[in-house]
Formats: structure tokens, C-alpha cells, sequence
């Protein structure tokens, strides 16, 4: 059982735990508001990983982002070992919040470390709610569910990914997580309008906002000749264009916990805890601005 | 359109196989670029996994440079996909298809680092034990002494080569494998009693004792087995490595 008590994600920005970092926060204990953590990384038995886990979480309040629960994978159930170690993390560190993706990454007992996309169709959307509610009974607790970047989308998807995710909380009571890096590399890489997408977007239901870098490739589509391919890679700072759907989204939805992804090309410590002070930056400004109007 | 399991089943087909053909039904504008998008997934996935294993072997890749390993680890990675999303711990059958690998008979050390690694690695994430203290020894009566059993740390293992595996671990460590006799057989010993991960290189005799005590036999027998392997085995010498190196967690007094 756990040593904590449950701490309150205050809806300031954190960033994303890196072992290249965490001498640097216990020495210096920055002001943030938090910290999101990777469980995959943290389901050995013991060791350095958990003393410094356990060190920062009597810090900081935390959030357990999966990428491994392949919630839109195949099966009929989900990996039983997978949700028994994950629900083991749950209960030691008690996270404030609990998140996966819109993707699958396991097939058939194999798993290929990226976030693959799915027809979003009435088939996919039922099998997605079972295993969302598999999860979240399991859990006991409710999981934000996050949009993801793609290079390519399903032919026949009957339901826009807005309407799906829309579809998803009505049946199964989770919550969202918007990723606007992945809002601006998705509507790049497929030809629509990242605004557009945002206009649609159920964000009553966001409890948690992710921010992040990419990169950019040329490619030749046939129609467009030599265009740009971004890849959602957190190697690098959030561009302003990112940042603008940001401003964009924290005007409907008031400010919330907002994460800083950089996972590739770790930088030094200021250089991360920077970007959480923009992210505050824009949250102070949009509330100043509401108290004045 | 297919089901469900069907498209997942033709993603993965194509995920792993450069030349096998794109699953249908992906757009994206109007006349796209597929099977450089696809690309993209496909060089995410290997990527990633290289990176896992260049991570998880950080001595291997160093003895064999980024080429050499890219080759093996992408070889490795179609044959042996992850089977859980715990990447620390991918890697289990590499030292194995390492000694299988023709492209690295030229070192035949490599499979044995690889399981070095692989200990390494198992200590680092071992469940943590308290190491007792040699005082608590010193407590009982001397001449109970040879009767005694021990529990031993979760996280201590060893591992016998017919190559000076510590010296190429140590050369690692000290960034100078130059004067590495590669005639000399080693035997480590490897235990995680608080954060560090600490390896001792150990002769025949000490590699019999401590095997003994691990297994449960008492002092007086893993002495003896010691012994017989070598006069000359420094039993004070081991005997103090036990505690200094965090090896016994708890007395059991023999049955
Ligand atoms: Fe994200």
C-alpha cells in the first residue's frame, strides 16, 4: 500500500520525469507544479528507480502516463500482467491523474514501442469502450484518454476523431487528454486545419493538456509534390505555432495541468523547467486577462 | 472493409518488413506518399528498439560501434520482437543469438558481455534487501561459526567465462580496453546491496565459495569445497567480501 496521500495536480504546467534529471530536482527542488511519469519505466521490483520515484513523489504530486496498455490492440482482453503492475504503481505512488492513448502498440504478445493508428468505426469504438472500461474498473479510477499524432489515417473511418473521443466519453466516463503538438503535426500530415479540429473537439471534457516538439521531413505526395512530413518525435522545444493553439485552447477551457513531452535529445534541466514557465506564462496571462474583462 | 483483427494483423506484417507490401485503406491528402509515410512507422518502430538495446548494452555497442551493432540489433529485433512494453528489459536471448550471429565470430567474448549486461541489468531493478552487518557475526560464538547458512541478496549472481570478461568490464568502465590478455578466463560476481550495482572479479576458489553460500550450504562447507579447489583459497579475504561486497542479508542457522 501506498505512503502517500493523494496530492492534487495543480493546474499549472509539469513536465515529464527523466532519470538525466532527478539529482538535479531533489537538490534543487524547483517550483513546479508536477511531475508526469512513464509506469513502463518504473515496473521493476526495486532498486534506483523506485528511491528516486518515491524521493520526488514526497515533492510533488504525479500522473502515470501508459504507453503500453495498446488499448485499441486486438485482443479481446487486456494484458492481465500489464494492469496488475500498472495498478501496482497506482497504488504505491497514487497518481492525481491516469492516462493512454488512442492507439494500439501490442499484437499477439508483441510489442512494437510506437502508437499505431485505427479505423475510427462503430467495430473499433465498442471494442475501444471495453477496453477503456477494463482499464478503468480495474484501476479504480477514471483514465484520460489522448489524441494521437498520425502519418496516415484509415480510409473508411466513419467518425472523425473528435466525434470519436466525444463517443468515448459518453460510454465509458473517461476523461481527455489533448496533445496540441499532435493536433498541429496530425493536421499537417493529413491536410486539415489544426483550428478546426480544435473547434470540434469535445474540451469540456480535457483535464490534462500535453506540449511538445517535432521535427520535420520532406516528402513528395503525388498531389502536392515536396511538402512537409512533421514527425512527433519530443526531441525538441514547442514551436510558436503550437503554442498558439495552446493560447487558443486554455481561452475555452480556463488553465489546466499542461505538460512539457521532450523524451528524445534530453536537454539540461533550465531548459525543460523553461518551457513549464512559458506554459504558467500563458496560464497567468489568460486569467489576468478574464479578471480585467 | 476488413475487421478489426485483420487490419491489425496486415499492419504488422508490414511493420517489421521493409519489402513486404503497405496494408490498404491508409490516406492521408488526396493522392499521398504512402509507403514513405508508412515509412515512418516503420523506422519508428526499429529505431526505437535499437535505442533500447543500445541502452541496455551500453558495452557491447561500445566494443562493436554504431554499424556493427545497428546490423545486429536490427537482425536481433526481427527475430525477437519485445513481449512486454518494460523496454529495460528487452534482451533476454541477445547474449544467445549473439553466439549465433557469424558476423561476430571475431569476437568471441561478445555473448558473454551481453550476459554480463543482462546480470547487470537484473541487479539494477532486483528487489531491494538490507545487507547485514558483519557485526551481527562477530556476535556469535567462533565456533558456531561453520554451521551457519545465509540468506543471501535478491540481487546477487555470478557468471563464469572463459573470457576476462571483468577486465573488458572494468576497461569499459575506465575507458582503456589496451592491455586486455584475452587468454585469461574470468568469473564475476555481481550484487546491488544499496544503489550501486558492484562487481568483483573472482577466482576458481572464491567463485566455489560463494556459489556454496548462495546455495545454502553452510561455512564450513563452502570452506571446504574452497579448499579442495585451491590451498592457498584466502578464506578471511572472502570471507569479509560477503559483507563488504552486501552479499548476506540474514543468518539461517543450519537445519
Ligand atoms: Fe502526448
Amino acid at each position: 500500500m501506498s505512503n502517500f496521500r493523494l496530492k492534487k495536480i495543480p493546474n499549472l504546467a509539469g513536465v515529464g520525469l527523466k532519470a538525466q534529471h532527478y539529482k538535479t530536482i531533489l537538490q534543487e527542488k524547483p517550483k513546479l507544479g508536477w511531475f508526469e511519469v512513464h509506469p513502463e519505466n518504473y515496473m521493476g521490483a526495486g532498486g534506483p528507480p523506485h528511491k528516486y520515484l518515491t524521493a520526488i513523489r514526497e515533492l510533488y504530486p504525479i500522473s502515470l502516463h501508459g504507453v503500453g496498455m495498446s488499448l485499441g490492440g486486438p485482443s479481446e482482453r487486456l494484458d492481465p500482467e500489464h494492469l496488475r503492475l500498472f495498478k501496482a504503481l497506482k497504488d504505491r505512488y497514487e497518481p492525481w491523474l491516469i492516462s493512454e492513448h488512442l492507439a494500439w502498440s501490442t499484437h499477439e504478445g508483441k510489442f512494437f514501442n510506437d502508437l499505431l493508428p485505427l479505423p475510427y468505426t462503430e467495430e473499433t469504438l465498442n471494442h475501444l469502450a471495453n477496453h477503456v472500461d477494463e482499464m478503468q474498473s480495474y484501476m479504480g479510477k477514471q483514465v484520460l484518454i489522448e489524441n494521437p499524432s498520425a502519418y496516415l489515417a484509415y480510409e473508411s473511418s466513419p467518425y472523425a476523431e473528435t466525434e470519436f473521443l466525444d463517443q468515448l466519453v459518453k460510454r465509458t466516463g473517461c476523461g481527455l487528454l489533448l496533445d496540441v503538438n499532435n493536433i498541429f503535426v496530425s493536421a499537417n500530415n493529413q491536410g486539415y486545419d489544426a483550428y478546426d479540429y480544435l473547434d470540434a473537439y469535445p474540451v469540456e471534457h480535457v483535464e490534462e493538456i500535453h506540449l511538445g516538439g517535432h521535427s520535420v521531413e520532406l516528402i513528395e505526395d503525388d498531389d502536392l509534390g515536396i511538402g512537409k512530413l512533421l514527425i512527433d518525435d519530443h526531441s525538441s522545444a514547442v514551436i510558436d505555432d503550437v503554442w498558439d493553439i495552446y493560447k487558443k485552447l486554455i481561452a475555452k477551457t480556463g488553465p489546466k495541468p499542461s505538460l512539457i513531452e521532450w523524451d528524445g535529445d534530453i536537454p539540461e534541466w533550465p531548459v525543460l523547467f523553461n518551457e513549464a514557465k512559458i506554459a504558467d506564462g500563458f496560464m497567468k496571462k489568460h486569467v489576468s486577462t478574464k479578471v480585467k474583462s | 472493409m476488413a475487421s478489426f483483427k485483420q487490419i491489425h494483423k496486415e499492419f504488422v506484417a508490414a511493420l517489421l518488413v521493409p519489402s513486404a507490401p503497405i496494408p490498404k485503406g491508409l490516406v492521408a491528402l488526396k493522392k499521398p506518399n504512402i509507403t514513405s509515410r508508412f515509412a515512418v512507422y516503420r523506422n519508428n518502430v526499429i529505431v526505437g528498439l535499437i535505442a533500447a538495446l543500445k541502452s541496455n548494452f551500453p558495452i557491447c555497442f561500445a566494443l562493436v560501434g554504431d554499424e556493427f551493432f545497428k546490423a545486429l540489433a536490427v537482425d536481433f529485433i526481427r527475430k525477437n520482437p519485445p513481449t512486454s512494453p518494460m523496454l529495460f528489459e528487452y534482451g533476454d536471448e541477445f547474449a544467445f543469438f549473439i553466439s549465433q550471429y557469424s558476423p561476430a565470430d571475431q569476437l568471441p567474448y561478445l555473448a558473454d558481455i551481453a550476459r554480463l549486461e543482462i546480470m547487470w541489468r537484473n541487479a539494477y531493478h532486483a528487489i531491494d534487501a538490507k545487507p547485514l552487518d558483519i557485526a551481527k557475526i562477530q556476535q556469535i560464538d567462533a565456533k558456531e561459526h561453520s554451521n551457519l547458512t545465509f540468506k543471501t541478496h535478491p540481487s546477487a549472481a555470478i557468471l563464469k567465462s572463459n573470457w576476462p570478461i571483468y577486465s573488458i568490464w572494468q576497461g569499459h568502465e575506465d575507458n582503456d580496453m589496451v592491455d586486455i590478455d584475452l587468454e585469461v578466463k574470468q568469473a564475476i560476481l555481481i550484487c546491488r546491496p544499496n544503489v550501486d550495482v558492484l562487481i568483483a572479479n573472482i577466482d576458481p576458489a572464491a567463485c566455489i565459495f560463494y556459489s556454496a553460500i548462495m546455495n545454502g550450504r553452510t561455512l564450513g562447507n563452502a570452506y571446504e569445497k574452497a579448499i579442495k579447489q585451491d590451498q592457498n583459497f584466502d578464506f578471511n579475504y572472502c570471507f569479509g567480501q560477503l559483507f563488504a561486497l552486501g552479499l548476506i542479508t540474514d543468518i539461517a542457522a543450519e537445519n
